[in-house]
């Protein structure tokens, strides 16, 4: 196995992949304090593109051809999603009169948010092969899970009972099996992604139906956010094909994996 | 999808050279090597003679052709 300081500098080598992924996602969060800062999301996401389309920008040719790869099916998944929302305003019998979509009231961020996504996360299926790359994914979601909770329990002036640190820690435990199961068993972790992800879509219509005061965008935006980032890795697991030269050692943890 | 090949086969034989000097000998990043070793990537005719050159060997004895991969074993 290589040593986690060389997987490391691996990782830093490509100065436009880091560049374009912390102005995506740092966008996308400094947003919420000032709009301007999404700006930065069409700098992280286009940015590259553009370069590479004027012959400004020369990368190494499977990064290439992974990022084209990762394009071709963010915009067939935005396209299939923009495309059901048309028919589903059209058709009229999927909404009530009152929550009918028109096409003025779909926000950019929503198409924006499914397009970053399904790119970002393609990109590093196909960039580490589906195990390596859904395990990381999995053990990310895990750390961002923790790191809500300390969030949570620090901003929260309720105190959190000990059956909440317990759900907490349980779910996070989850996520990590989750990463663990990606690189041993990569049909059944893709499986449990997929069936996840169904459910949280499952649970945004509920909350549709049950929280009528909430805006269906909200409920739309983090649907997306939540759901997808399990979508994508359980299609690379699943549709994972068998590399019959499998040379590159799997690595034997999570954190193995992670770095 | 790529192709199948004995990079991986050669680079034992050349002295356990590495995928990371393999790389930096022929100008590409570690993964693309793997890539192209795990048959994931199919590499440009550029790209293909640099390997070859690197390992002292051609593109042919290199590359396998999915119908011809009996003939070679």
């Amino acid at each position: 196995m290589r040593s986690h300081s060389a997987r490391l500098r691996d990782l830093w080598r490509d100065p436009v992949a880091v560049a374009s992924f912390l102005l995506t996602w740092g966008g996308f969060v400094l947003g919420t304090l000032h709009r301007g800062f999404f700006a930065l999301i069409a700098v992280g996401l286009f940015g590259p593109w553009l370069l590479r389309g004027l012959g400004l920008l020369k990368q190494d040719e499977f990064r290439e051809e992974a990022a084209r790869r990762a394009a071709e099916i963010a915009l067939a998944t935005t396209g299939v999603f923009l495309v059901s929302i048309l028919v589903a305003n059209g058709m009229g019998g999927t909404f009530s009169q009152a929550e009918q979509i028109t096409h003025d009231a779909i926000p950019a961020s929503l198409p924006l948010l499914i397009l970053a996504l399904s790119y970002q996360l393609a990109s590093l299926m196909r960039f580490w092969g589906a195990r390596i790359a859904a395990s990381r994914v999995f053990f990310g979601i895990g750390v961002v899970w923790i790191c809500l909770a300390v969030v949570v329990a620090f901003l929260d002036e309720t105190s959190l009972s000990a059956e909440d640190i317990a759900v907490f820690a349980l779910i996070a435990l989850f996520f990590m099996g989750l990463a663990l199961l990606s690189l041993h068993r990569p049909r059944i972790a893709g499986g449990i992604a997929l069936l996840l992800s169904l459910i949280l879509v499952w649970m945004a219509g509920f909350m549709e139906v049950q929280a009528k005061n909430v805006p269906w965008d909200w409920v739309a935006f983090d649907t997306v956010l939540t759901a997808v980032p399990f979508a994508v890795p359980a299609f690379a697991l699943l549709f994972e094909r068998p590399e019959p030269d499998d040379n590159e050692e799997l690595p034997d943890s999570v954190f193995d994996a992670v770095l | 999808m790529g192709t199948p090949n004995l990079i991986n086969h050669l680079r034992s034989h050349r002295g356990e050279l590495s995928q990371l000097a393999l790389a930096e000998c022929v100008g590409v990043s570690r993964q693309t090597i793997i890539s192209i070793e795990k048959g994931r990537f199919r590499p440009s005719v550029e790209l293909a003679l640099r390997l070859a050159r690197a390992l002292d060997t051609t593109v042919e004895a290199l590359f396998i052709l999915a119908d011809t991969q009996g003939d070679r074993k």
